[in-house]
């Protein structure tokens, strides 16, 4: 790959200085890291700081009840009795519980079904990207509009069934699970293709080899896909599980929440007491920094988690 | 992986055909009907009457170009600089070892955890004091670092084995020519699907242009999309036939790219 | 670095694009209900450059739903349009308002409907100029009732009259629902007004004058009435359905909505439709509604600014306006407006009758800028309360407990 005629200057200029090889990671590193300070942490530090006040999301000199003031913990001490969001934060994680797993077996058997080339594999895989092609807003709008009870074309055809209207999105347990559901139906697609990334990065002679030794699927599944596939299902789940934790676009537009407040995730609870009530910007944010906290905890233990087993 | 195909692997093609394809069938169904059709009940399966008025009512307006236009500016130029930086940051942190790796690396990962929805007002400020409110190259530099595609690359990356690199290194190859020869090609079927979740990412993208673009020549086609939502009700053929518009192009650009990324990896087979 | 200084050119590049800006381009937020509202819009807007060539517009139009986020953006970066079209005027904008009490003297509010104008007030000062007035009100599917043969008192009716009389109208005609109901607080509300509840006092000094069993009683009530006569689900809050395209469907013989619907009607609607009358409860009432313009103090083109806003405003313009878009007139003084069609023309003298014969609260209670901090806690509380997730009494106490806190706020 490498001409050697080529390369011989190379090693006078790097060697000018060691400092280059030092620092070239940290050069790789600089503009990711340079835009992610400037329009993603900096923002956070200053929500941190937020969560010792109490002020408006907006401090307007000219009134006076947007001006902060400094509280310490009493925003974090006020969460414990936040009924509003105690329930949101356990209904976060348990739509987090069920909606990872679930998102990781159906792209995981998608990507096994449709990694082999052919031309149907290729056009289902498009089949299957296509949700994620459109934005949460509209897949949100669009199963809204499959599941509504008096005029929803699910609820027509189980009707031509003569199965009665099921009230997808007005029952508690019912949304929830449609809210999991579309969830699942629109991000399969990503994941899947991460998946098929992932495995075509696995030698085919290791399979080869275990059809010689009869092997079953199964355990050709078990034993070789899962085991060396585990970088990418490692993506899946750690993105998934943030993904999940801050879900509230498709929430919005498939049942805004509903019915009453039973569809009310985290990031909705944050944002309605953040912007819809008045001057409790800094209850919002420390709820957002509970939020931060949980999730570096879980990514960090599944990093460790999945470096000891590699 | 092995070719056989069961017959219970069609069966699965078909449930999966149906669970996938139908709401969007559905979608572009309903885009060809009236208002009046789309609440019908019961609801006419196939449109009745069907109709491109509202595309035809959409594309008059002739903005609407230009709102593509500028999604597509945005959207490739985001994508490319995301995944270049996203290849490049990946590759640092899967494959060096350097004092504060792991400091970095949990630093991009936070990123991700801060919903951009909760620090609206401060990327707000941030965003006008660079002078970026209101104009393209706002939309393009602000969004373009993504932990996730960094964390994709970075988890991608990893599984390129360190033999390659250190008999490169051996040979005294300049290291950016390792980035490029050797990690690049090999991390393709990784970089073709983060540039294909860039672009649809991009493309789809409301927040972002929402707090960035006032003037309605800058529209993106996103910022249009969210106005068929008046405050007394929804045009829904305006909102579907839109929705429908947005999605082609995506679909164009995934099946070519899967097309390229096939044949690729195909070759790439071959040379083995 | 490179690429911030890429930006630093493209950035560069684009404002250098922008600059011929015109002197007096008023940069304009505006919120529309369709394409054509908004082509009408701009036609107002070319008539206003027609005859005062160097005022051009800048026309920004958002999604209703985000003026409050954007409205949040604009006076945390301290910059604005120049002007705003808005329903409320949320405190932190308050003080980037230009008072109209000091442009055009104390006396000029006086021209607009009573109800609609005491919205713009905050104390002394006049922070909005009335744009147009809405009413809350229902409309009848009128070939409906013809084909079952039930005649709608031209006196009107009680609830208790009617709902018998819209099921057997549903039954009779083969209409899916005997009513649908925008699910929104606003409409809800109206319908605590009719049983003689409303949230605020009249009168300064401002306090709750909820009574709360009353407001329970007209919950539990109203619950009621959802369960039987309209589609099921409806007011859970996470409901798809549309009342409004339900109606114009033929599926509800009736619909409880408002005056800003009668241009939609007039256009859409395949059938014989009427408004009002409005049945009543124990007392008769509609609901205030509306939009403003605001402009801000914070404009370099004030002048030019201030000049546009009382030109919407003015009498001629006031008709004008409320033909165009099918709404009625915030300004007493505008001459009689003649509406696209005769139904169109009845709706709006129905809905303005009901209008004026409301309650005095139907204009306060939402006039009153405390009441900007209580809707959200309204439409929670009777979703919530519909769905059985708490009791109608805890919706009440928490609607109660949202308007002191919101009164404890201050201005």
């Amino acid at each position: 790959m490498a001409n050697p005629v080529q390369t011989q200057p190379a090693p006078r200029r790097w060697s000018l200085g060691r400092l280059g090889r030092v620092a070239w990671p940290y050069l790789l590193l600089l503009p990711t890291v340079a835009l992610l300070f400037i329009f993603t942490i900096y923002p956070l530090l200053q929500g941190i700081v937020m969560s010792f006040f109490t002020r408006g999301i907006v401090v307007v000199p000219q009134v006076e009840s947007t001006h902060p003031v400094f509280v310490g913990l009493d925003n974090y001490t006020h969460l414990l009795g936040d009924k509003n969001f105690q329930v949101a934060l356990l209904k976060t994680i348990g739509f987090v519980v069920v909606a990872v797993p679930l998102q990781l077996a159906v792209s995981l058997a998608l990507a096994v079904l449709l990694a082999p080339q052919s031309r149907v594999n290729a056009f289902v895989r498009t089949i299957v990207f296509f949700p994620s092609m459109i934005s949460m807003l509209i897949v949100g709008v669009i199963w809204a509009w499959l599941f509504g009870r008096n005029s929803g074309l699910i609820n027509y055809v189980l009707s031509l069934f003569g199965i009665g209207a099921v009230p997808w999105l007005e029952d508690e347990l019912l949304a929830q699970i449609a809210v999991v559901i579309v969830w699942v139906w629109g991000g399969a697609g990503f994941n899947m293709m991460v998946l098929i990334a992932g495995l075509t990065a696995i030698p085919s002679d290791l399979y080869e080899a275990a059809a010689i030794d009869n092997t079953s699927r199964w355990r050709q599944f078990t034993r070789i896909t899962v085991p060396l596939l585990q970088p990418s299902i490692v993506v899946v789940v750690v993105l998934g599980i943030i993904e999940a934790f801050k879900v509230y676009e498709l929430v919005v537009s498939l049942t805004t929440g509903g019915p009453g407040r039973a569809t009310v995730y985290l990031i909705q609870n944050i944002y309605e007491t953040a912007f819809r009530t008045v001057n409790q910007a800094g209850a919002a944010a420390a709820q957002s920094v509970v939020l931060f906290i949980i999730l570096m905890v879980l990514t960090i233990l599944q990093l460790r988690f999945a470096r000891k087993r590699s | 992986m092995t070719q056989t195909q069961s017959p219970w692997r069609y069966v699965g093609i078909a449930i999966v055909l149906l669970l996938f394809a139908l709401p969007p069938i559905w979608l572009f169904l309903s885009s060809l009907k009236s208002q009046s059709e789309i609440f019908q009940w019961p609801p006419s399966l196939w449109p009745q009457a069907p109709t491109l008025q509202s595309y035809y009512d959409t594309f008059s307006r002739a903005n609407f170009l230009l709102y593509f236009q500028n999604s597509a500016v945005v959207a490739v130029l985001s994508a490319v600089l995301a995944v270049t930086i996203s290849v490049m940051a990946g590759y640092a942190l899967a494959k060096f070892r350097f004092k504060g790796d792991t400091v970095f690396f949990l630093l991009i990962m936070s990123a991700l955890m801060v919903p951009l929805q909760i620090v609206l007002i401060p990327v707000f400020l941030v965003l006008r004091d660079l002078g970026l409110l209101n104009t393209l190259a706002g939309l393009i530099i602000a969004p373009a670092a993504t932990p996730s595609g960094v964390f994709l690359m970075r988890q991608y990356i990893l599984t390129i084995p360190d033999s390659l690199l250190e008999a490169a290194r051996i040979d005294k190859t300049p290291e950016w020519r390792i980035l490029l020869r050797i990690i690049v090609p090999l991390a393709l079927p990784a970089i073709g699907t983060l540039l294909a979740f860039n672009l649809v990412y991009r493309w789809n993208d409301y927040l972002w242009p929402f707090l960035i673009i006032t003037e309605q020549e800058k529209w993106t086609v996103q910022l249009a999309l969210a106005n068929s939502v008046g405050r007394f009700g929804i045009d829904w053929p305006r909102l579907l036939s839109i929705s429908v518009m947005s999605v082609l192009p995506m679909l164009v650009m995934f099946i070519a790219l899967q097309k390229t990324l096939m044949n690729g990896l195909m070759a790439g087979a071959a040379k083995e | 670095m490179k690429l911030m200084k890429l930006g630093t050119i493209a950035l560069a590049l684009s404002t250098a694009m922008l600059s011929p800006v015109f002197a007096s381009e008023l940069k304009l937020m505006w919120y529309v209900d369709g394409d054509e509202q908004e082509a009408k819009l701009r036609g107002m807007l070319d008539q206003y450059t027609a005859a005062n060539p160097d005022t051009t517009f800048d026309l920004q139009i958002v999604p209703y739903e985000t003026t409050g986020t954007k409205f949040q953006q604009f006076a945390a970066s301290g910059s604005f349009p120049d002007v705003s079209l808005s329903s409320s005027m949320p405190p932190i904008i308050r003080p980037f308002l230009v008072d109209w009490a000091e442009v055009n003297g104390p006396e000029w509010i006086d021209q607009f409907v009573a109800g609609w104008a005491d919205g713009a007030k905050l104390d002394e000062k006049v922070i909005a100029a009335p744009l147009d007035v809405t009413a809350v009100g229902i409309y009848y599917n009128a070939d409906a009732f013809a084909k079952a043969g039930v005649e709608i008192p031209a006196d009107g009716w009680t609830w208790d009259e009617a709902l018998p009389k819209f099921k057997e109208v549903a039954e009779k005609a083969g209409v899916r629902f005997p009513l649908v109901w925008d699910v929104s607080a606003h409409r809800f509300l109206t319908y605590e007004f009719q049983y003689g509840n409303h949230v605020f006092s009249e009168d300064e000094p401002l306090t709750v004058a909820m009574d709360d069993a009353s407001w329970e009683k007209t919950m539990d009530q109203f619950i009621a009435m959802a369960n039987e006569y309209m589609p099921p689900g409806l007011w859970s809050g996470a409901s798809s359905d549309s009342p409004v395209d339900m109606f114009v469907n033929q599926q509800a013989v009736a619909y409880m909505s408002g005056s800003w619907q009668i241009g939609n009607f007039g256009d859409n609607a395949k059938f014989k439709w009427v408004a009002g009358p409005t049945p009543k409860g124990t007392v008769a009432s509609s609901n205030v509604g509306g939009n403003y313009l605001l402009a801000f103090n914070t404009s370099p083109r004030l002048e030019e600014a201030t000049a546009f806003v009382n030109w919407m405003t003015s009498p001629e313009i006031q008709a004008e306006y409320a033909k165009t878009f099918g709404l009625l007139p915030a300004n007493k003084n505008a001459p009689a407006v003649d509406y696209a069609s005769a139904d169109a023309q009845a709706a709006v003298v129905a809905f303005q009758k009901e209008l004026e014969t409301s309650p005095r609260y139907a204009a306060t209670d939402q006039a009153w800028p405390e009441m900007q901090a209580t809707w959200d806690s309204i439409k929670a509380g009777i979703t919530q309360a519909y769905v059985g997730q708490i009791t109608t009494k805890e919706a009440v106490a928490g609607i109660r407990a949202a308007a002191e806190a919101a009164i404890a706020a201050g201005r």
